[in-house]
């Protein structure tokens, strides 16, 4: 970037432009999942709820997938044009794989357009069609992981670079934790996005039928999200326990060091989740005919929940602010001494264990509540509505936070110990600029979502 | 309507069997005590109080899902197993606060939260299959039964 552009640098471009990419790649990664299940339910149930909640989503992907490449090419540009030495070695070492991943593209994008055309061409041979969206996620899964090679490469790679086969880059040790982990996190995130476009349209609708029909989007969209939430933390920690395995200098600079806070900032948002999702099914049951009597069970599950989230966030240590001067000396500032387990590990196991087993609690008792009563769809607070915007946008600011934090995890390298970043911007961003920046990244994912809303079901009606 | 119908006409599903969820509760903890606490005295290995664990949720569970029925096994199974966990966990925080549990637990590596993370989602997967197997073991003996 020029020098004379206030506030705005390489990384920063690098930063927004990668991140508004993840967003959408995992939008048009995560959603078809939750689309071809949703086509294949609508054949066996015969309702045709399932078959518009399949096709109004895909409609969604299909403008959300020239958004991804849009900002994909970005996001090339600017590495090739700004980083040139990282670029120059990542394209020549895994060539064979961004050849590949260009393949699988061309393959993916055919496959969407084909899946989305011939919804109604193929309407009475639901079978090839559904078969095309399955094929769409295969596709989509496996060009995922192909860049999930690359990107763990930067983080993990195998010990000897230069001498290294092309599968000893790819096969690194978080290789298949990060595939995991995002595998989930996009079925997560694609149900939440598909409980957003339905809070949105609820929300705005005004025709009865309409609002009947995405409060229950709502709801199926809101019951992904929360049933893949609830494997994320595992997923999160086999990822994380990889990284230790690797080089214990990163685990420690995470989570022990100056990345610390921004695990404590985790928590918060991880623990919003949870809380947003318990709370969204306790006013929610109460539109189920005999639903209500399940709301006693709510409160004490509420309490476990905020009690296990303040376990998780009482930090082991606190690392002063090199700016600030604190009231009194450091080693005075310390939790006292009995419970001082709370700040380590096995108590936070232990503490968000707890609050996975009480949201699987809940989620279990929601399911019974719709198997014994009947649902009146559309009468639902405006709570849960706004509550089926808050958790997406929780879901998003704590992707880009934890993906900031990913990158951050080198250090100064750009492939660990191997590479270094040479770049004026090569430090560790505070936790108030890098909270900062990720937000405003979230609100643009937002006003551009909304845009997608609105263009593809405002404009077009 | 038909909840809504059942709730107008005087009566609710009884939802949990409290006292269906007190024996399978008392099984598991009874199991994993008298089965646990001397694997994990012989080899001081803190691990191996989990299958013994699992093992009494896995017949606590099936106990309470035989005694419920199938419509009501998996809510009244996933509330033993969460007392349960529960329960050890609150064991865990006060002992670490008397400061009478050594860090790390014997036979687990330091730093290393793996234990506490993959026993208790186990406790609930294997408490909620344990009442399910129980559930529709009742359901069929009242079918041959009818």
């Amino acid at each position: 970037m020029p020098p004379d552009v206030p506030l705005v640098n390489d990384r920063l471009v690098m930063w927004v432009v990668a991140e508004l990419h993840l967003l959408f790649a995992a939008l048009v990664l995560g959603a078809p999942i939750f689309i071809v299940i949703s086509e294949i339910l609508g054949l066996r149930t015969r309702d045709g709820r399932f078959e518009r909640l399949a096709r109004e989503t895909m409609k969604i992907v299909a403008i959300s997938y020239s958004l991804t490449a849009l900002f994909g090419g970005a996001m090339t540009f600017v590495l090739v044009a700004r980083y040139q030495s990282l670029s120059n070695f990542i394209f020549q070492r895994f060539y064979p794989v961004f050849g590949l991943y260009a393949g699988l593209l061309v393959v993916e994008t055919a496959l969407m357009y084909l899946y989305w055309y011939s919804w109604d061409a193929l309407a009475g041979r639901k079978g090839l069609h559904i078969s095309i969206g399955v094929a769409l996620n295969v596709v989509g899964t496996l060009t995922m992981v192909l860049m999930n090679g690359v990107g763990s490469f930067m983080l993990t790679p195998p010990s000897s670079i230069e001498q290294a086969s092309l599968w000893q880059l790819m096969d690194n040790a978080t290789w298949s934790g990060l595939n995991l982990h995002r595998f989930v996190a996009n079925i997560s995130f694609g149900g939440f996005m598909v409980a957003l476009f339905a809070a949105f349209m609820f929300l705005t609708s005004r025709n009865r039928e309409d609002r009947a029909f995405y409060d229950w989007m709502g709801y199926i969209g809101n019951f992904i999200g929360v049933a893949a939430l609830i494997l994320l933390p595992v997923a999160g920690y086999i990822y994380t326990k990889e990284i230790f395995a690797y080089n214990a200098t990163i685990s420690t600079l995470l989570m022990a060091d100056k990345l610390a806070w921004f695990f404590v900032i985790q928590g918060v948002l991880v623990g919003f989740l949870f809380l947003g999702a318990i709370y969204y099914m306790w006013l929610s049951i109460v539109r189920i005919s005999g639903g209500v009597r399940f709301r006693t069970y709510f409160r004490g599950v509420f309490w476990i929940a905020l009690v296990s989230l303040t376990v998780w966030l009482i930090p082991q240590n606190f690392l002063p602010a090199l700016t600030a001067k604190s009231p009194l000396p450091i080693e005075e500032v310390t939790i006292p001494g009995r419970a001082i387990f709370l700040g380590i590990m096995p108590a936070k196991g232990a503490a968000v264990s707890a609050l996975i087993l009480v949201t699987a609690f809940v989620y279990l008792l929601y399911k019974q509540a719709v198997a014994t009563g009947t649902m009146i769809w559309g009468q639902i607070d405006t709570k849960a509505q706004l509550t089926l915007t808050f958790l997406p946008a929780v879901a998003v600011y704590t992707m880009t936070f934890m993906g900031a934090v990913r990158e951050l995890a080198r250090g100064e390298w750009h492939i660990f110990q191997f590479m270094a970043d040479t770049s004026a911007e090569a430090y560790l961003t505070p936790l108030g600029y890098s909270a900062t920046v990720t937000g405003l990244i979230t609100i643009v994912f937002f006003l551009l979502m909304s845009g997608v809303f609105w263009l593809g079901f405002k404009v077009s009606h | 309507m038909k909840e809504g119908n059942e709730s107008q006409a005087g009566w609710q599903i009884e939802d949990f069997h409290w006292g269906a969820i007190r024996v399978g509760y008392l099984i598991s903890l009874s199991v994993t005590l008298l089965a646990g606490l001397p694997l994990f005295a012989a080899t001081m290995n803190t691990w191996l109080l989990a299958p013994a664990g699992l093992a009494g949720l896995l017949i606590g569970g099936f106990v309470v899902g035989r005694r419920v029925g199938s419509k009501t096994a998996i809510i009244n199974g996933a509330l033993m197993a969460t007392l349960y966990y529960l329960t050890l966990a609150l064991a865990f925080f006060v002992a670490s606060f008397l400061e009478v549990l050594p860090e790390p637990l014997p036979g687990l590596p330091q730093g290393d939260s793996t234990f506490y993370f993959a026993w208790p989602l186990a406790q609930f997967v294997i408490g909620v299959t344990g009442a399910a197997i129980g559930g529709r073991v009742a359901t069929k003996n009242v079918e041959r039964g009818a």
